[in-house]
């Protein structure tokens, strides 16, 4: 038997067990991201529906039902440390648009929010930390009583 | 052998871990309040059939969240330092999204929090596996780095006849011996696995028909256990075998010298007690090169060869005597019972070279009672 011939088992079972570990190292540190991912993305939806309640209140009436959409469903490479959640729902109000945001800007700043710079009269944004929430007029404007879209966003990159 | 070594040295790893958090949640972790935000358990089962999972054991693992010495808001997952295993589902059982519950976390690190500061002793058997791993491989590890050392007989004592009695290697007796043992522990086994058959409640798939046919809750401990079964009555049956021939005698075998060198020649004396009833009786020169069982030795050279003897008991004046002369070839290979991996230049190769006086006696049709003797050809006799 030649000494290449003799090496070959102890390569092939050398590489077997390097092969072996490195499959036991990616999966772990798999399971690690997706574990925090699932931690995170429990716990916005949690404030999330805490936030809901709060804004509960505030004079408008849902017309549609509560979308809530959460992913990435089936992360890849690209995304797999990316956990987004949203809550999507239309409502109509009496008022008209800028006292609708008027009401959601004296509700939210004071849990800690900020309103956001926006151009278009019809969109008025609210930020905190890794949570946004959109209100978008959906009537035409002066049109009473109004349609209007609120969109409750959480993203984050889980670190 | 030293990276099987190394394998099991790792599984050092975890237990220290463990240990390690075990301390450190009991002695340095700090109480706050926990906030339950969600029971997300970890399943762990198998698939039954398209669509459907069997969960056979479930791990508790929360989403929680709480506030530091420092004022931090921390949101973390897990329920114990044992990531949920073994954990009595009594003290889990109750907690719902929203409690409020005590909780302790490392301050060095506070995402590392606990919701029970349990301690499991079960998971230190752990350790005994591992060290048992390390001293097998360990033991195997150093006989590979064991050079080559001179061989010698145990057991030798002094001769009545010639200068030396061989001690026999295997005898009769702890064949049986060893069959019986090895049958009882099966035997135990078995009922292990029965009794897991009986205590198994949930329905399998898989043996659905045969259940309904049997009429009993049909699983795979049925199956493992009735293959442990099959092995045990074989295992039975050996014993049973060899316990037949139990009372023959071992012979004496005495020889002039225990160390031999190649194209030397010994005597050997063999005495043979009774009760004893054999149709065939030989004494023969075997050796044996990397000893496979069921493979025919590289070496058999008969020098006594007898036909039926039948010798009626075990008095002294019955016992039959023999003395013959035996010559080790010139070319034969030198006695090695261990192989180095680094060679020592002083062997003739890599082989595990053994040589015997072997003593077969046909004591029915199909069975021959065989007891080696060990002898060593060595250069320097």
């Amino acid at each position: 038997m030649s000494a290449k011939l003799k090496r070959l088992p102890v390569i092939l079972v050398g590489g077997t067990i390097v092969l072996g570990l490195g499959l036991i190292i990616i999966s772990l540190y798999s399971n690690r991201i997706t574990w925090d991912r699932k931690t995170a993305v429990s716990a916005a939806k949690y404030d999330g529906e805490a936030l809901i309640k709060q804004l509960a209140d505030l004079p408008a009436t849902s017309i549609e039902f509560r979308e809530v959409d959460s992913g990435p469903l089936a992360p890849d490479l690209s995304n797999v440390r990316e956990a987004w959640v949203t809550w999507k729902e239309s409502f109509s109000a009496g008022a008209d648009f800028p006292d609708t945001v008027n009401a959601y800007l004296t509700r939210l700043t004071s849990l800690g929010w900020e309103k956001l710079e926006s151009t278009d009269p019809s969109i008025a944004r609210f930020g905190k930390g890794e949570w946004l929430v959109t209100l978008t007029l959906l009537s035409d404007p002066g049109a009473t009583p109004i349609r209007f879209s609120r969109l409750i966003e959480w993203k984050i990159v889980v670190p | 052998m030293a990276v099987f070594f190394f394998l099991s040295c790792i599984g050092l790893v975890p237990v220290a871990r463990q240990a390690y958090r075990d301390y450190r949640v009991a002695k340095v972790y700090l109480e706050s309040e926990a906030e339950i935000i969600e029971f997300i358990p970890i399943n762990s089962g198998y698939d039954t059939r398209p669509g459907e999972r069997l969960n056979r054991t479930t791990k508790p693992s929360f989403v929680f969240r709480f506030s530091t010495k420092e004022g931090q808001v921390v949101t973390t997952r897990g329920y114990d330092a044992y990531g949920g295993r073994e954990a009595p589902p009594a003290d889990w059982r109750e907690i719902s999204a929203g409690d409020k519950v005590p909780c302790w976390y490392d301050p060095d690190d506070p995402k590392k929090a606990v919701l029970s500061r349990r301690f499991n002793p079960s998971f230190y058997w752990l350790l005994l596996m591992v060290l048992g791993a390390m001293t097998l491989t360990g033991l195997i590890f150093r006989e590979c780095f064991r050079r080559s050392v001179p061989p010698t007989l145990k057991g030798i004592e002094k001769g009545n006849r010639l200068a030396w009695r061989l001690p026999v290697i295997a005898s009769q007796r702890a064949m049986a011996g060893c069959l019986g043992v090895a049958a009882v522990l099966l035997g135990i086994v078995t009922a292990g696995f029965v009794f897991s058959a009986l205590d198994y409640e949930v329905t399998a798939y898989r043996y659905r028909w045969i259940s309904r046919v049997l009429g009993f809750n049909m699983n795979g401990w049925y199956v493992v256990a009735f293959v442990s079964l099959i092995i045990t009555i074989l295992f039975l049956w050996a014993f049973f075998h060899n316990l037949r021939w139990v009372g023959v005698p071992e012979p004496d075998v005495e020889v002039n010298a225990t160390e031999l060198r190649p194209g030397g020649s010994g005597q050997v004396y063999v005495n043979q007690r009774g009760p004893l009833k054999a149709s065939a009786y030989t004494v023969s020169l075997v050796c044996e090169i990397n000893p496979i069982a069921g493979k025919p030795p590289a070496i058999r050279k008969e020098f006594l060869s007898l036909g039926s003897i039948e010798i009626a008991s075990a008095e002294d004046f019955e016992a039959k005597e023999w003395v013959a002369e035996f010559k080790i070839p010139s070319s034969a290979a030198l006695t090695c019972k261990s192989v180095p991996l680094k060679s020592t230049g002083g062997n003739q190769g890599k082989d595990l070279v053994s040589w015997f006086i072997r003593v077969e006696r046909r004591v029915s049709p199909k069975n021959v009672l065989q007891s080696d003797f060990e002898i060593l050809v060595t250069r320097d006799a």
